[in-house]
């Protein structure tokens, strides 16, 4: 097992290295780079700036120099120095900003995922386990209604619920008196009073695919002839659904379960930026518009960290919950 | 003109005297949240000659927040239009000149080579250290002039082809000095531009400088995690909004924006120098907050839900007039109108200096424009595009400018299929291929497409008509939708053969003429000819015909006069020959916009000017505003 780790934690630098390179020139490719796109957006509001401004920020971001040269200025800083450059639109380091806007990101991609397991667990063993009963009609009604919604059009529906009938004010994860406050017990709730839409939005389509997944995975086992078995020799039936075909069904869900963590920074922007929430998926989304060159670069190059971590650790798990996985 | 001069001056010399008498009989009064707080007297904070402002309607109340929301976590731009923009002057309210402002007064020599500026004396920064004319000398010396922050001076600072001086003459003493007149500096002070130079309080400003603080520079910077001093500097001084910092705005930030900021706040500035004629120093409102939004849907929710105070910016689109105009009772808010500077919602420029020789023939050819521009149905398209709001508009002044020029304004403009095919044919391009469309001079179909940028909504469904427009006259002309920053560089290597683009200028007409001749890199009709008017060795550049050059040494002419006249004059002939040159084809005069104002907020001007240059609505004095009971 510590040898299959560190042997593939061995193969992780030659594949960072190639995706960093992709990364970089994929960031690129588009015409134009961060100062064209930026004096094109200031033209589109009626705004202008001036020649020598323009001249300014070329010579400081370095962008008339070649592509090979910008990557290895920005790869050998990372490596050497940890130094992930800084973003040109907000004149700030990129890891200062990435970090700012991480731990709500993770609270509530957390939070989110719970809800997700929560509800699509119980339900799906339940339709498996009750196949075609009313509940399971009802549990797959509401499991396509989920899957077939658009999370960001679910959005803008709550919104103007909130909206209309409710009065409420819509967006971000605070009420406004409690944006800049320090953190207190009152701040917590008051994130907890407004995490509820979001989490709901974006774990209904997660909880409606688990739901389905669950339900057909745990439905090819009940047929097996070994949970037929276990009844005969008289277990009690909440031991033989839970302690064996449960536990296989659980595999698809192990295996990508490694796709949660670049989930986690970059899941859900289109949502992120219709409910205005302070996560990392609009700021990933503004940076590739913007081309903020190293500010995107940065975060593709953490997303792809967290993949191959992710696919470790599921790997590892997969490993451990079912024997039959070798490391071979 | 001589009239507006006249009332001008009739204005300053009555604001003059109102803050002399004012100075000697006046006592001051301040907001009631500074009552407690460990200040100085309300008298030692305010210059000996405080600049006493008008309200737009009454006298107000003290206290209250004004609400709006911002765009992303970064909007630098709604900012500087609503507690920012303290100039040395100031536009009036109606934009047609400029009133002193951080200036109590100036003088201008005869030649315009000389602005000598008379600051407050006592006047005071937000921390209670006082501003004085070091301070510009400052800006000058550590920002505009060095050359690693400022690689090229700020343009309006250069005349004759060299920067000009600054120097305090005395603590409250400023001159500004040029090797040749400067004719628009006064004006260029009043838009976004000029406030810079009110921006840097030395004794913050110079622990950021490289130069000023050799020693402690070392610090900051490891404290910061940048990697020059010249983002440093950027970061904590020269960007007006990222770091709180001492300031002669009404309001100073608490909060400043940033990629993470969310909500960016300012409190009311304790040391602010104007007041109401009863003496009540202003600002009246004591807060402004500013919550974030990634969205403009978000932004204009929160509108319709009555949590916006008072706004135009990103929100008051054509599209979303009808909805606000909906929910106008339960928001409790009403409109006022912005009447745009802009002077055209579409403008399509064909490229008259395309690389293409034969393009370039048949684009040049004037006949041809105006066919084109007399096979489209101009009313047609606003009927159904623009909901009936605006008038066809070639590109010409609007006609509330001073400088509104019929003919250049309403010519070509008449749907006419016949006398469209008569010009086309005029153009030399009678033979048609089997399809119908007309041959150009290599025997080849006349055929181009215009690069539209994919937000210009309205402009791509207008297109899609007028390439019908154009094909029933033989001419196949294809919109070619791309994204805005494509759309940029085609146009920078003068590489697009025709371009869609919205027609500034309408009102600022002198400082901003791209549409009357090739004068800036927004002059889509002629790339290659304004190169050559802004750096003739540019490898692009290309000499323009002869009325385009001639454009050119008028308005060089015009920035060297000081006499308000004589520019108007001499716009008046640049605009003479465009009506002559008719370089690109504009469709519909802009209706005016419009903004929200809750019902309970008060002193915002029922209509005024929006621009970039005219910052709206910042030169509404916003401080004079104010907020009274429930709306």
């Amino acid at each position: 097992m510590a040898q299959f780790i560190v042997r593939r934690l061995f193969l992780m630098i030659p594949t960072m290295f190639a995706v960093s390179i992709v990364a970089f020139i994929i960031i690129q490719l588009p015409p134009g780079d961060f100062l064209s796109s930026y004096i094109a957006n200031i033209a589109a509001s009626g705004e202008s700036v001036e020649q020598d401004v323009i001249e300014a920020l070329n010579q400081r971001f370095g962008l008339d120099q070649p592509m090979h040269v910008q990557y290895f200025k920005w790869i050998s800083n990372i490596v050497l120095r940890g130094d992930f450059g800084q973003s040109f639109e907000f004149n700030t380091p990129v890891d200062q900003l990435i970090w700012e806007r991480l731990n709500l990101t993770v609270v509530l991609s957390l939070a989110t995922l719970l809800f997700t397991w929560a509800i699509a667990f119980p339900i799906g063993i339940f339709s498996a386990v009750r196949q075609y009963s009313l509940g399971d009609y009802v549990a797959t009604f509401f499991g396509f209604l989920g899957l077939a919604i658009p999370d960001f059009l679910l959005a803008l529906v709550l919104m103007y619920i909130a909206f209309k009938f409710f009065n409420q004010s819509v967006g971000g994860l605070f009420s406004p008196e409690y944006v800049n406050a320090a953190w207190s017990v009152d701040k917590v709730i008051d994130l907890i009073s407004h995490l509820w839409i979001p989490m709901i939005i974006l774990g209904t389509s997660g909880a409606a695919s688990l739901i389905r997944v669950m339900r057909a995975n745990l439905l090819d086992e009940l047929r097996k002839p070994y949970v037929r078995t276990a009844r005969a020799k008289g277990l009690p039936e909440w031991k033989v659904i839970l302690k064996y075909p449960v536990r296989v069904a659980l595999n698809p869900f192990v295996s990508t379960a490694g796709w949660l963590l670049p989930g986690l920074v970059s899941g859900s922007i289109i949502v992120a930026v219709v409910l205005s929430l302070p996560t990392t998926g609009p700021l990933l989304l503004r940076s590739l518009t913007s081309q903020d060159m190293y500010l995107a670069g940065s975060f593709i190059l953490m997303l792809s960290v967290l993949t191959l971590f992710g696919t470790l650790i599921s790997d590892v798990i997969l490993a451990w919950l079912d024997p039959r996985i070798r490391y071979e | 003109m001589k009239r507006v001069v006249l009332l001008l001056t009739i204005c300053m010399l009555l604001m003059i005297s109102v803050s002399l008498t004012g100075a000697q009989e006046m006592t001051y009064s301040q907001a009631p949240m500074l009552d407690g707080m460990d200040l100085p007297e309300l008298s030692e904070r305010l210059p000996a000659e405080p600049l006493v402002v008008e309200p737009a309607d009454r006298i107000g109340v003290y206290g209250g927040t004004w609400h709006m929301g911002l765009r992303g976590g970064n909007d630098g731009a709604l900012l500087v239009r609503t507690i920012g923009n303290e100039g040395l002057v100031r536009w009036n309210l109606d934009w047609t000149g400029v009133v002193p402002n951080v200036a109590a007064s100036y003088e201008v020599n005869e030649d315009g080579t000389e602005y000598t500026f008379n600051l407050r004396e006592g006047m005071k920064w937000s921390d209670g250290m006082p501003f004085t004319a070091n301070d510009i000398v400052f800006w000058y010396n550590a920002h505009a002039t060095n050359t690693e922050v400022s690689p090229a001076p700020p343009n309006w600072m250069v005349a004759g082809g060299e920067i000009g001086t600054v120097e305090a003459v005395d603590d409250y003493t400023v001159k500004f000095s040029f090797a040749a007149p400067n004719g628009l500096f006064l004006q260029r002070l009043a838009t976004p531009d000029g406030n810079i130079v009110n921006r840097m309080p030395q004794h913050y400003a110079e622990q950021f400088h490289a130069e000023y603080n050799p020693d402690g520079i070392e610090a900051h910077l490891e404290e910061s995690g940048l990697e020059t001093w010249v983002d440093l500097w950027t970061q904590k001084v020269s960007d007006e909004w990222y770091t709180p910092k001492p300031t002669i705005n009404a309001w100073v930030l608490e909060n400043g924006q940033g990629a993470s900021a969310t909500q960016v706040t300012a409190v009311r500035n304790p040391y602010y120098w104007k007041v109401d004629p009863e003496g009540n120093q202003y600002p009246y409102i004591d807060y402004v907050q500013l919550d974030a939004g990634n969205d403009t849907e978000t932004l204009v929710l929160r509108a319709l839900n009555g949590e916006i105070d008072m706004m135009d910016r990103h929100i008051a689109t054509l599209a979303n007039k009808a909805v606000f105009f909906d929910n106008m009772e339960a928001g409790g808010y009403h409109f006022y109108e912005t009447v745009p500077s802009s002077m055209n919602g579409m403008i399509i420029a064909l490229n008259l200096t395309h690389l293409d020789p034969v393009k370039r023939e048949i684009f040049q050819n004037k006949d041809f424009r105006i066919g084109l521009s007399h096979a489209i149905n101009r009313q047609e398209l606003i009927d159904l595009i623009w909901v009936g709001q605006g008038q066809p508009h070639q590109l010409a002044p609007r006609p509330t400018s001073p400088f509104y020029n019929e003919q250049l304004a309403t010519q070509y403009t008449e749907y006419n299929v016949d006398l469209a095919n008569e010009h086309l044919d005029a153009a030399g391009y009678t033979e048609r291929d089997a399809d119908g469309y007309r041959l150009g001079p290599d025997g080849n179909r006349i055929s181009f497409v215009v690069d539209i940028q994919t937000v210009g909504t309205d402009q791509i469904d207008a297109m899609e008509l007028i390439t019908g427009y154009w094909q029933a006259v033989g001419i196949d002309g294809q919109a070619n939708v791309i994204d805005r920053s494509i759309l940029y560089q085609r146009k920078e290597a003068n590489q697009a053969d025709a371009t869609v683009w919205g027609g500034d200028g309408g009102l600022d007409v002198i400082l901003e003429p791209r549409w009357y001749f090739p004068y800036s890199n927004e002059s889509n009709f002629a790339p290659a000819w304004q190169y050559w008017y802004n750096n003739s060795s540019d490898p692009r550049a290309e000499e323009p015909n002869a009325g385009a050059q001639r454009q050119m040494e008028l308005y060089n002419e015009l920035k060297a006069t000081a006499d308000p006249d004589g520019q108007a004059a001499l716009m008046n002939e640049i605009l003479a020959i465009s009506a002559e040159e008719f370089y690109a084809i504009g469709i519909t005069l802009p209706a005016p916009g419009y903004g929200i104002v809750r019902n309970n907020f008060f002193n915002v001007p029922e209509s005024m000017p929006g621009a970039w240059l005219y910052p709206n609505p910042s030169p509404s004095n916003p401080f004079q505003y104010f907020i009274e009971g429930e709306a």
